[in-house]
């Protein structure tokens, strides 16, 4: 099995009326995922995606459980493992060309190599003339795509994407999500999506799984059946409501449970 | 099931066509279309300041001719005592003014930008060493020269801790305002990537404090000046000495052509931070 996580828990130690109390965040959360597969992970805000994401990336550890990847335990941050940020988060003292090559010059890949392989990842995501921009010279959409080609450039077994196009306008995220499911379908690697937009995770993933309100467990886990590669007018098929209604009454039913 | 995609336009080159005529421009800055050449002219900021200056130098000219000499001097008579100012090699004097304003600003930018850059970054520093920092920054440090005298004497370690003691504060104050506005999310982003603590720090802390850094040098420079005058005036040397002198003689032309000259000086050094803050940080100026 590529990804495996067993149990895994976390807790955060929050400062509350003078003293220390802990919140748990994640709950037992255990799953398996293929080598080549898209995952999505869907749930409503404050369930703890971003943490399991941080959790699988290597950035926290988890006080419970263990997380796997090809049978190695996640230590920290590996350049196996290549994370999208939620607002970009690209360096603004940066041009699109230097944030690219950012996770290159970390593990010392040398200047020539680190140009052509930033390049031709820019090419990948049709950003090509823009290596000399700075990121607030681009569109939201655009910034979006740096951040995306910023961890393709090392080749990631494992592409983590934390609500890339969360911030986007409709449209954009539209165009956005048929470009990653185009990628994806090429580059055949290993992604685990954040998000809260169930028609983007139905659109681009195999496999689904729901997350309940804090602290997340998952609830659900659903197979995708759609074939590849999505044709955009997938999102008006029948099986593809049906889907949709399936995933929002398990995130209504949970939802409702807690308010 | 037929081609969707295509049906639509919406083949891949299609779509990235699409994205770069609506996304390319978005942000580009508005050009003003008036190609009159008559509200270029009146936009140009040298035409504008030439305007502004050389109507205060009229007017300058025409209070002086009321006031009379006694009070204010001529335009022609400030130009004629600066030259007789150089002239008397009084040139050598302001240099070796400038000179120890130089070595003290460059010692507070020795001090003020590492203990900023701890300040910043540790918060147990924070409290032990804030608290100084921030009293000092608001105390009179005029209040202290007695003191100063009484520890380091007339001479130049007197002057140099006047000037250093004038301009370090801005410099740490700003520095460590720099460093906790870091965004925290990039120090993820650099750790996600595999930098280590030190690749944190060269990689976004620096780069992300470096605008105010250098806003903390060029409030820091301006005190410099200041700095450098006061103490000269208290023991009595060099720039200092001649202002007194040329004052009580009532001097005046050559008195105002000193004021003028140190000013310059003074701008011309804080434009030449301007410039550099511009070649260090281009991207602070876009978006």
């Amino acid at each position: 099995m590529f990804l495996e996580v067993k149990g895994v828990s976390k807790f955060f130690k929050i400062q509350q009326d003078g003293g220390f109390s802990t919140l748990q965040v994640i709950d037992d959360i255990s799953f398996q995922l293929e080598e080549g597969s898209f995952l999505s992970i869907i749930g409503p805000s404050g369930c703890g995606k971003s943490t399991l994401m941080r959790l699988i990336d290597g950035l926290q550890k988890s006080d419970e459980g263990e997380i796997k990847i090809k049978g190695r335990d996640v230590t920290g941050p590996s350049p196996d493992r290549g994370m999208v940020f939620q607002n970009h988060n690209l360096m603004p003292w940066r041009t699109v060309i230097k944030n690219v090559e950012f996770g290159l010059e970390m593990l010392g890949v040398s200047k020539q190599e680190r140009r052509t392989r930033a390049l031709s990842v820019l090419k990948m995501v049709d950003l090509t003339g823009f290596s000399e921009a700075y990121p607030s010279q681009l569109s939201g959409g655009m910034q979006q795509r740096v951040g995306l080609a910023r961890a393709l450039v090392l080749n990631p077994k494992l592409l983590l994407m934390d609500e890339p196009f969360g911030a986007l306008d409709a449209q954009t995220k539209v165009l956005l999500q048929e470009q990653l499911e185009r990628l994806c379908e090429r580059l055949q690697n290993t992604v685990v999506f954040v998000t809260h937009d169930i028609e983007e995770a139905l659109y681009l993933s195999d496999r689904v799984l729901v997350m309940g309100p804090r602290p997340g467990k998952i609830m659900e886990d659903i197979q995708i059946p759609f074939s590849r590669p999505r044709e955009s007018g997938l999102r008006a098929s029948a099986g593809f409501a049906q889907l949709k209604q399936q995933i929002w009454s398990v995130l209504q039913r949970y939802s409702f449970n807690n308010e | 099931m037929p081609n969707l995609s295509s049906k639509y336009g919406l083949s891949c080159s299609g779509t990235v066509l699409i994205m770069s005529s609506t996304e390319q421009f978005s942000r580009s800055l508005p050009i003003i279309h008036s190609g009159e050449w008559r509200s270029r002219f009146l936009l140009n900021k040298w035409i504008q300041r030439a305007v502004v200056w050389g109507s205060l130098i009229i007017l300058y000219e025409l209070s002086a001719l009321g006031a009379g000499e006694f009070f204010l001097p001529r335009v022609s008579q400030i130009l004629v005592g600066s030259i007789e100012l150089v002239q008397e090699g009084w040139a050598s004097t302001l240099v070796g003014s400038l000179n120890q304003m130089l070595l003290g600003f460059s010692l507070a930018i020795a001090v003020g930008i590492p203990v900023g850059l701890v300040m910043g970054m540790w918060r147990v520093v924070d409290y032990v060493v804030g608290m100084y920092v921030n009293a000092l920054f608001v105390m009179s440090l005029v209040a202290l020269l007695p003191l100063l005298i009484i520890v380091f004497g007339v001479d130049i370690e007197f002057r140099i801790s006047v000037v250093f003691l004038f301009s370090v504060f801005f410099i740490i104050l700003s520095t460590a305002d720099g460093v906790r506005e870091v965004d925290p999310r990039l120090l993820w982003v650099a750790t996600s990537f595999n930098a280590g603590s030190i690749k944190c720090f060269t990689t976004v802390v620096i780069p992300s404090s470096l605008p105010f850094i250098i806003a903390g040098l060029r409030l820091g420079l301006a005190n410099a000046f200041s700095g450098m005058i006061l103490a000269e005036l208290w023991v009595v040397r060099d720039t200092g000495e001649l202002l007194l002198q040329l004052g009580h003689n009532r001097d005046l032309p050559k008195f105002f052509a000193l004021i003028l000259t140190v000013t310059l000086i003074a701008s011309l050094t804080a434009a030449l931070l301007k410039a550099l803050e511009r070649r260090l940080t281009p991207w602070s100026r876009l978006g």
